[in-house]
């Protein structure tokens, strides 16, 4: 079913309010969006996806009315999925095991913006490597380069999602990619 | 592809369709907008108090810094390192680095307080909470709290009581105390100390400078020396007089000492700070008797009891 509904998630958000049925749209909105950001996380298995799927939807409908207009309802939702998938791994106490080579275009991007062409040629005919270097970082590092290369997401928005100030985004960011090229090297 | 298409259509229904069955079944309601704003406004109102709670801390800070024997030390203490540590108001610095710490958090967890770059928010903190002690300090509160709550801390000795302890140790040439009568015909006047025990102090030795600090400040120190009288000794050489001044205490509280009146009999700067303090050490051994020739106002006094 293509979302054929034209209104903007926030007026959505406000219909809701008002009547349950209309966060439908909303799930159908995000549904596809928020289980690939799962799975680049690091949830495995369908089931857990399907189960951390309901709760995020089911804790973004009972606090529906925290939404704060002055962010984005994307940047929100997406800090409702963030929160409840660290959440899953401490409850689990489980690691994190995605596995990101479908997402090659994405990581091609990521090494071609980011490293010198000498890196970029060796690296570029392989995305199974830079996956598994990116799932030995640690989550914080990881989950920045997500957000911003997988997710192309702005500073604000990560800022926004992770509940970090901008400077501290930048600085993530910056380490996580200086951490990725040692553990590229590394692996290598 | 078409099939791919359709079994993914048919999963969005399905989640779709068990979020909002469950939503139905389990009569799930959004929680009520009141509840988010007031935790939000009672985050900010923890973070006022932090901030509250840092500027009486600073007050007590300031106190007792103004307070602390900065002129005297090597007399009273003998060291840096030991007057540093005697001194240091752990107590006050503990607390507002743990009040900065309360304060950051709890404006971190506002509604958009995370946006906040953390330098920023432990300045903006640290900053109204020095405000905020000055004006307390200004109005007493940081006596109150040092000296007054202070002194029911465990672990915690008011900065005053530190001085006085201090102060009070006749057999080292120190004496703290409030003047009782003056008899300028024999150079001598009474003192108690502030734990009650009454001396005679002859102040053959003191100048016109001392002899005028004498019934103008309620309460003075002396450094000089102990004379012993068989088994007691209640009676002190005195070779130099100190106001005993309390910086930051109550407005309106009836001063230890006249400034004012002192101010209006003579020129001002006459009785600045420097006024009191003994002339160089050159001429005071022209001047002073033997005994009090060997003691020095910020050394170590040299104790030739007699």
């Amino acid at each position: 079913m293509q979302d054929t509904d034209v209104r903007t998630d926030e007026a959505i958000v406000r219909d809701t309010l008002a009547q349950k049925e209309h966060f439908a749209v909303l799930i159908h909105r995000y549904e596809i969006r928020l289980t690939r950001y799962i799975k680049r996380l690091g949830v495995k298995r369908i089931e857990d996806i399907e189960d951390l799927l309901q709760n995020i939807f089911m804790n973004t409908y009972r606090n529906l009315n925290s939404f704060d207009k002055n962010l984005s309802f994307s940047s929100w939702i997406y800090r409702i999925a963030h929160n409840e998938t660290i959440n899953f791994f401490r409850r689990h106490s489980a690691r994190p095991e995605g596995n990101l080579v479908e997402d090659g275009d994405a990581i091609l991007e990521l090494m071609q913006s980011e490293f010198d062409t000498a890196v970029v040629a060796e690296t570029a005919l392989n995305a199974a490597l830079v996956s598994r270097a990116l799932q030995a970082l640690d989550t914080k590092y990881r989950e920045v380069l997500i957000l911003r290369y997988f997710e192309e997401r702005g500073y604000q928005d990560i800022s926004d999602i992770l509940q970090l100030p901008m400077g501290s985004v930048a600085t993530l960011l910056y380490r996580a990619k200086k951490k990725l090229q040692h553990e590229l090297a590394y692996i290598r | 592809m078409h099939m791919n298409n359709d079994a993914k259509e048919h999963n969005q229904h399905d989640i779709s369709a068990q979020v909002m069955d469950r939503i139905e079944r389990e009569h799930v309601v959004p929680r009520a907008r009141w509840k988010f704003e007031f935790i939000h406004y009672a985050l900010l109102a923890l973070w006022g108090a932090a901030v509250c709670a840092g500027a009486a801390v600073t007050s007590a800070l300031l106190f007792v810094f103004s307070n602390v024997d900065w002129y005297f030390y090597p007399l009273v203490y003998g060291s840096l390192t030991v007057f540093f540590f005697q001194t240091l108001p752990s107590l006050w610095i503990i607390m507002f680095a743990l009040y900065l710490f309360a304060a950051y958090h709890t404006l971190r967890h506002t509604k958009r307080g995370y946006r906040l770059p953390m330098p920023a928010v432990l300045a903006v903190s640290a900053l109204g909470s020095i405000f905020g002690g000055l004006t307390l300090y200004g109005a007493g509160f940081g006596y109150v709290l040092d000296q007054q709550i202070g002194e029911y801390i465990p672990f915690h000795n008011p900065i005053l009581m530190e001085e006085q302890e201090a102060w009070t140790d006749p057999e080292r040439g120190l004496l703290v105390g409030e003047v009782l009568a003056i008899n300028e015909e024999d150079k001598t006047f009474q003192l108690q100390t502030f734990e009650g025990q009454a001396w005679t102090v002859f102040g053959g030795d003191l100048d016109q400078m001392d002899w005028q600090i004498l019934p103008h400040f309620r309460h003075v120190r002396l450094v000089g020396l102990p004379v012993v009288e068989g088994s007691t000794t209640t009676t002190f050489r005195a070779c130099f007089v100190f106001p005993w001044e309390v910086a930051g205490d109550i407005p309106g509280m009836p001063p230890p000492f006249p400034h004012e009146e002192l101010m209006l009999m003579h020129p001002p700067g006459e009785f600045s700070t420097d006024a009191f303090l003994p002339p160089p050490e050159t001429n005071l051994s022209l001047e002073r008797s033997n005994e009090c020739r060997a003691i020095e106002p910020y050394g170590m006094p040299v104790i030739n009891a007699y």
